[in-house]
Order: C-alpha cells, then structure tokens, then sequence
C-alpha cells in the first residue's frame, strides 16, 4: 500500500477512484439538486456558475445525475466483482493446488469459459428472467470467472513448487493450511490486480447494458443510460455526452492504471528487477584511446579494450585494458571462470554486446582496418563476412521457426551475390564440410528435430557461410556431451588445417584449450593475467591462478586424487575489483607488495605476458627440474 | 496439424452442448407458461395445455432439450415470437452485417495492432510510452461512447460518412464501404491497443534471444530480422490471444451495431431482449457459440503454421 502510494500514477488512480466512489456515496448530501428536479426553462445550458456541467434536455443537472447515476454503476459492479472472486480465488487456488484431476477438469471448464460471448449470454438472462438485473449481473460474475481462475491458478502453482511450502508440507502443515496461511498471502498482488481488472471490465459491462436500456428504470440517472439520453441531444449540445462518457472512462482508466501499477509492484517485490533487453552501443559514444600500436602482421589486433555495464547510473568495468593479438591461422584459447569477461571480450569483436555494455576505451583492429564500434552495412559486412561467431548455446542460436536450410542460405547470401539455387548447393556443401551426415534431410529439418551436437554442427556450418577469415566460438562444446565435445574439437581442428581460419576459442575447459590452441589469453576479473603458448603453459603456468585454474581441471588431476583441489573464494562481481591485483584476495602466494598498486602485465619470457609480481620468480622452479 | 485441429474440434463439441443447453435450461426455467404468453390472456386453459402439448412444453427439461437439439442439428431453430418467422432465416439476413463487421475489425485490429507494437518495441522510448497511454485510453473508452463520438463528428457535423443504416455490398460498394468504416473503427479501436501492447512486450522478448543475436552475427540487416524471424515468433503468443480477443469483440458488435444502426445478429439480440423474443436470443447465442469454434480453429491453423514445434505431438 505504501509502496502503491510512492508511484505518482498509481497513487493519482486510487485517489481519483476513492474520490469518485465517495463522491457517489454521498449524492444526497454533495448533490446541489435533486437527480430528477427539471426545468424546461433552464434546458441543454452548458457549464455554468447554476449547473458546473451544465443540464440535460429536461433541464435537469448534469452534476446531481452524475453522483446518483455513480451509485448504481458502482454497486453493480461491486456485486460482479464480489461474484467473480469468491467463485475464482478458491477455484483457481484449488486447481494449482491439488493439481491432478481438479486441475485437468477445473481448465477444462476454463476453456469452455473463455469461448462463451458474455454480452449476448447476459441478455439471454435478462431477457429469460424478464430483466431482473441482479440475477444478469450474477451470471456476468460467474462468465468473468475462467480468466481469473487461469491467472490464479499459474501464480498458486509457481507458489507451491516453492521450498517454503516443500518445507511447510514436509513438517506435516495439513494442505487447506498451506493453502491459507503459506499460498494465499502470495497471491494477494496478484488478485489485487485481477479485482482492479474485473471491476473495470465490469463498470464497462454495466454501463453498456445500461446503455442498451437494460439498467436503472427512468428517471433514475445512471450513466450508461445518460450516455443514451446524451445521444439524442447531441446536435444541440455535446456537454451530456462529454460528462456521462468521460466519467464512465475516467473510473476505468483509474481502475487500469491501478491495476498496472499494483501488477508492476508485484512482479518487483517477486523477482527483483532484471532486464535483458538488447540495447545497441549509442553510436561514436565511446572514447577510443589508441594507447599501444596494433602490432603488424596480427589478422585482429584488440588493444586497451575496456568494456563497462551500466549499474544504478554508474558505468562498471566489466573488462579492464584487455589487449589480445591473433595472427591468421592461429588459434587463440581465452581461458578463465565465468565473471571473467571473457565472453565480453569476445562480443566486443563482433559489436554484438548485451545487456546495455559498451566498449568505454580501447581499438579493435581487424586487417589493419579500425573496426571498433562499428554499425550499419560495415558491421554487417564484417559479421559473418569476414568475422564469424558461434554463440555459447547452439540450439538457442536457432531460429525455431526457421529451417536448417533457409537459415544458411540467407547467410550465404549476405556476403555473396548468388542465386537461390547456387545458395542451396553452397549450403549443401557447408552442412558436408562440417560433417553433418545427410545434408538433403538436416536442410529440411526445424531446430527441434536435431540433437545437440547436430545443431553444434549447424552453427559451423553457419559460420563458414560468409567465408570468414577469423571464428569465434563462445564455449563451444559447453552444452554437448563428452564424445560429442571430441568430434567438435576435431571438426574445428581440421577446418582450421584446411582453410587457415584463425580462430579465437572461448572456453573455461583447459581440455579444449589443449586440444585445440595454439596461445593461450588467461583473464581474471576483467584483466588478462597470463598469455603464453599452451604447451609451455600446462607444464609452467607463471601467474599463480593459472596455477590453480589448471589444478582445478579434471583432466589434468592426478590419478587417484581423491579431491579435485579447488580455488579458495569466488571471483569477485564487477564494481568490487581491487585496486591492486585483482586476484590477490584468494592468492595463496599473496604478499605485501601485492597490495601495493595495479600490477602491470610485464614480458617474462619470449611470447609469454603475465600480471603476477611474483612471476619473475614463481616461474624458475618450474624450469628447474 | 490436423491432430490439433482434431483435438480443438473436440473441445468444441461440449461448448456448443453448454451454450445451448444454458440457453435452453434458463428458457425452460423461464417463469410462467409459454403457451399463456403466446396465446394471451382470453384463452381457455384447456386450450393453453393443448399448446403446451403440441409445443412439447409439457415433457421434462431433458426431453425438451432432446427434441430442441434434434431440431437443431437439422437446421431448426425454431419459429422468432414476435415475428412469426423461422429465426434461421431472421437471423441469416442479419449474419452478413455481422460478418462484415466482425472480419473487418479482426483484421484492422490484427494488422494496426501488430504493425504499432512493433514500432514501440523497436523504437521504444517516446514511441513505446504513447503505446501504453494509448492502449490504456482503449481499454477505458466505452465502446459504444467512441461510437456515439465518432458518429458525431464524422457524419453529423462533417457529413464524410451517413450516420447510420448499412448498404449490402451487392447494392453499392461504395456505400458498404462508407456505411461500415465507423463501425469497424470503433470496434477496432479498443481491440487494437490491447493487441499492439501484447505485441510489443512480446517482439521486445524476442528480439532479446539469442537467436536474434545468432542471425545479427550472420550479417543479416536488421529491417529483414524483423520482418522475416522476430515478427513470426513474436506473434506466437499474440495469436493465442486473438481467439479471447474475438470473443470480446462479439459483445462489442451488440453494443456498437445498436450506435450505428446496422440490422446484424448484436441489435436483433438487443430486440429479442427486449421483447423476451427467446427462440432468437438464444439463436443468437448458438450462433456467437458457433463463430467462437470456428476461430478457435482458424486460430489453431494459424499457430501451427507459425509454430512449427506445435505441428508435432
């Protein structure tokens, strides 16, 4: 409630609604005339200091019709809410409950609800019980019941898997109780919203009944019928039809926007507030500081790139200063735990960042061209034409509407001027290259229809379409299974011996790296702590968490170890990076000087970076046997 | 597919018994004896339970149903009291009108609707905002004040369209056309609000998968993202709501054909009401039941066509 009232729009509703209501309540006594007193003198007058709305065609005030007319409109749909309610919380809160045979039944008849004209179902009752309206109104409660009952019914079965109410069962709280005391209270936003919902939907139900002529017997006012009355006097006077409309519409509007707010509270109070909307990188915004020479001879050369995500306001790095090079036909492993920015260093090649990041500082360069930020037909002819990237799920890439087929050929024909037919046979040749068995069938098939290492298979295929010179893939056997993982790595190993792609591998997995790298980028918290050749660098890590990363890896466990060793801590979130070495708080080999300021990545060794004060020394005693 | 349309084909079997034998259990439990009210007042008793017998209102509720149902699956609705004529033919002279509006508000609604979420899931900011409002503004107009608005400015004061009255398409194009432009614009309108804001949230939440990003790194230009996988996807869950949308839409033409004058199945229920015509009224119902399935059904096809995923099982 006081959480309604800080919203500006949802505090404004309730007001001007209890405003109305108790407006309407008190007729006899704020009404500055009787509801039927006429004056065929004072007829159609508009606004006036006498009437402030003015009169109707039997000089009647508008003001005093109105605060009467609110008292049946607003009762009435009182009673279909109250109908609509008691028969759809227990029923709803019933089905999701019990589940089983109630719910199969309950959303049987849900359906059957939802398909019945309410209008028309009403006149059949007010014309078979001769107009009575209360009994109209009754079965205008029990039609607005299905949507309800379906509402209820998913929020009470969200609630119930929940571990409070698994708790409550296991310690022996009989059903009806949980249902009571655990589910309902959860609900209470929920059919909050849906009683805003139905009231409304009501009130204009009425109003429209009573403007067909089945409401208040004349003269009583109510303001369906008024709208009727105003009809017929429009030509001389619009102001009836302005005040009788615009309050019906004014009391739904309130009704609504409450009902949006309390929907919005509720949601917010349930989930917290996590949005993952693409927003693209406003363009030119970024501040590129060419601090270091794209070395030469590099296919894509990232220097300085430093990417940050919006947090209440602030802008947080999520990477810092990362500088990578990739030669063409090299294979380059970005290694590192989730939280690394790995996968942000990897988009920002692309210009596909999510979630509101952006590039704040650095340069990529791909062939000695700028490519940083880039949009439009640039960026669209560098993804996929010269820059391919396999995202992290391979069936979530998928369109699920879309076939194989059709999907690869307009990939082809993004980058090439080529005919449907000559796109069909490259896409026939693409699915074959990346060893796909029957590619006639894989071609017709929807995303649903393949496995898992099918659809790894499709998304290479995919990235070859454009005839990239550098492939980025995202973790790419993440998702698959040991064996599949295996085929995986030696698809990409053989395209690479074939074609020369360069490509950068994503991965958290030191067996992929192994198998597949030739250099390996190890990132911390948003730095690059460690770059060295994979076969110096399994053997000799210099920067103590490599050391420990690759000691956490199964493969490379001792046989027999009966515990895989793991690193103390966990990585810290963006925003909470130290300002000296970002891993010192969970280095076993931390020392004073470690403390001390940001550590530079410094060259220990030919081809070989790290960003370790210790490095100088931590590496001679491996090279000591 | 057609296990789809199989199954919905199914579930519409005990809707059309539920509408029809609510409408027939509420004419039977009607107070008073049917043959007094047709024969009135002056008849002898012996001759209001001759009638009763030959009507077949002297047998229990279930039987009466029985028989009325047989009649019905043979095209038999019964006989309109007030005027004396079959209420199939009464009301098949009004289902064109009906039809007319009904088709046309549907693909106003569907078109504008989804054509104006877009945009706001696009554009967002401002665009997105004015969306709301606008939908907000939908949802709370009465229908049949929009009517009387539109009727005023349009026909009484700008003399663009006639005010009321409907032309047969086969009499004058033209005037089919002018005669149904208001009325299919307010029954839209209230329509069309609700379906572009279930098509925004909608298109937003697609364009944030994965697979949007996926054909973004193929190079694909966005306006053909759009148009040709975010769009489809994004009307998944806005098809869904088109068969309640529809619903809605038949207790909006009740309202809206009494505005405009036009001689369709609304405004002959709002007369039967009236006049405590049953036979009509509940014509009338089995009708709307009727038009409900077939949407459904049409809606079915639909989503099986979007939905590839939903062909199966």
């Amino acid at each position: 409630m006081r959480a309604l009232l800080r919203r500006p729009t949802g505090a404004a509703a309730l007001i001007i609604l209890l405003l109305i209501v108790v407006a309407c309540a008190a007729a006899p006594w704020l009404a500055p005339y009787h509801p039927d007193a006429a004056n065929l003198n004072d007829a159609l007058a508009g606004p006036g200091a006498a009437h402030w709305l003015g009169t109707d065609e039997l000089g009647r005030d508008i003001l005093s019709r109105l605060l009467y007319g609110g008292r049946p409109a607003l009762l009435d749909s009182l009673l279909v809410v109250a109908v609509t309610l008691v028969i759809g919380v227990p029923a709803g809160l019933l089905a999701g409950f019990l589940g089983g045979w109630a719910d199969r039944l309950t959303m049987q008849l849900v359906d059957v609800g939802l398909a019945l004209p309410a209008m028309v179902i009403v006149l059949v009752v007010l014309s078979v019980f001769g107009g009575k309206l209360t009994i109209a109104l009754i079965a205008l409660g029990i039609l607005l019941v299905p949507p309800l009952v379906r509402i209820v019914r998913s929020a009470a079965l969200a609630v119930r898997s929940e571990l409070y109410v698994d708790a409550a069962r296991v310690s022996g709280v009989p059903p009806a109780r949980i249902a009571t005391r655990h589910v309902l209270p959860r609900l209470r936003g929920t059919i909050l919203v849906q009683a805003s919902i139905v009231a409304a939907l009501s009130l204009l139900f009425t109003t429209g009944l009573a403007y067909l002529g089945f409401g208040a017997t004349p003269p009583d006012p109510s303001w369906g019928s008024m709208t009727a009355e105003a009809s017929q006097t429009l030509a001389q006077s619009p102001w009836l039809l302005i005040a009788s409309g615009g309050i019906i519409g004014l009391t739904v509007l309130c009704l609504g926007l409450l009902a949006d707010t309390l929907r919005d509270l509720t949601v917010a109070k349930w989930t917290g507030d996590q949005s993952a909307v693409y927003i693209p990188a406003p363009r030119g915004a970024a501040k590129y500081t060419a601090n270091e020479s794209a070395s030469v001879g590099a296919l894509l050369s990232v220097r300085g790139l430093t990417v940050t995500i919006q947090q209440n306001a602030i802008a947080v790095p999520v990477v810092q200063d990362v500088s990578l090079d990739i030669r063409a036909g090299e294979t380059v492993g970005l290694v590192g735990e989730s939280g690394s920015g790995k996968t942000s260093v990897a988009r920002s090649v692309i210009g596909l960042l999510r979630g509101g990041a952006r590039i704040e500082a650095g340069r990529i360069v791909f062939d000695g061209a700028d490519v940083t930020g880039l949009a439009g037909a640039a960026a669209r002819r560098l993804r996929g034409g010269q820059i391919a990237f396999i995202a992290q799920e391979p069936m979530a890439a998928l369109d699920p509407t879309c076939r194989i087929g059709p999907l690869l050929a307009q990939a082809v024909r993004c980058h090439q001027q080529v005919t449907a037919r000559e796109a069909r046979q490259q896409v026939l040749d693409l699915l074959r290259q990346a060893q796909l068995p029957d590619p006639e069938r894989v071609a017709r098939c929807y995303p649903h229809q393949l496995s898992g290492g099918m659809a790894q298979r499709v998304a290479v295929a995919r990235a070859l379409a454009g005839r990239p010179r550098l492939l980025i893939a995202d973790e790419p056997t993440a998702a698959l299974d040991v064996t599949v993982q295996a085929e995986i790595i030696a698809l990409l190993r053989g395209l690479q011996e074939q074609t020369g792609l360069a490509i950068l591998v994503v991965s958290h997995d030191w067996g992929v790296v192994a198998e597949l790298c030739h250099r390996a980028v190890v990132m911390y918290a948003g730095q690059v702590v460690e770059e060295a050749p994979v076969a110096g660098l399994i053997g000799a890590a210099a920067h103590p968490y490599t050391r420990l990363l690759l000691a956490a890896n199964p493969a490379q466990a001792p046989d027999g170890a009966t515990g895989l060793p793991v690193i103390p801590g966990t990585i810290p979130a963006p925003g909470e990076w130290p300002a000296a070495c970002h891993f010192s708080p969970r280095c076993p080999q931390a020392a004073d000087a470690c403390t001390v300021g940001p550590v530079p990545l410094h060259e220990i060794a030919a081809a070989r970076r790290s960003r370790c004060v210790l490095s100088a020394t931590a590496i001679e005693p491996a090279s000591q046997p | 597919m057609w296990w789809l349309i199989g199954r919905r084909l199914i579930l519409a079997i005990p809707l059309l018994f539920i509408v029809s034998f609510l409408s027939f259990a509420l004419v039977a439990l009607t107070p008073g004896d049917p043959a007094v009210s047709i024969l009135g007042s002056y008849a002898t008793p012996a001759q209001d339970a001759a009638l009763d017998r030959q009507l077949g209102f002297d047998q229990p509720v279930l039987v009466q149903y029985g028989h009325w149902l047989a009649r019905v699956l043979h095209g038999h609705l019964g006989t309109s009291l007030s005027s004396a004529q079959a209420v199939t033919t009464e009301l098949n002279s009004g289902l064109g009108v009906t039809l007319c509006l009904v088709i046309g508000a549907t693909l106003v609604t569907a078109v504008g609707g989804v054509a104006l979420g877009t945009l706001s899931a696009i554009r967002g900011g401002a665009v997105g905002r004015a969306t709301d409002a606008i939908a907000m503004l939908g949802f709370a107009i009465p229908a049949f004040w929009l009517g009387l608005v539109l009727r005023d400015l349009f026909a009484v004061r700008w003399h663009l369209v006639p005010a009321t009255g409907y032309e047969p398409f086969t009499q004058s194009p033209g005037g089919w056309f002018q005669s149904l432009i208001l009325p299919v614009a307010t029954l839209a309108a209230a329509g069309m609000t609700g379906i572009a804001k279930q098509t925004r949230d909608s298109m937003r939440d697609t364009l944030a998968r994965d697979y949007v990003d996926a054909l973004r790194a193929d190079g694909v230009p966005e306006w053909r993202i759009i148009t040709r996988h975010a769009l489809r996807n994004a009307a998944i869950p806005v098809v869904t709501m088109l068969g309640t949308f529809f619903v809605g839409l038949l207790g909006g033409t009740v309202l809206v054909e009494s505005v405009f004058a036009l001689p369709g199945l609304g405004s002959m229920a709002v007369t039967a009401t009236t006049e405590h015509d049953l036979p009509v009224i509940v014509g009338v119902a089995v009708y709307f039941a009727v038009g409900v399935v077939l949407v459904n059904l049409l809606v079915d096809v639909i989503y099986g066509w979007l939905d590839p995923r939903a062909r199966v099982s």
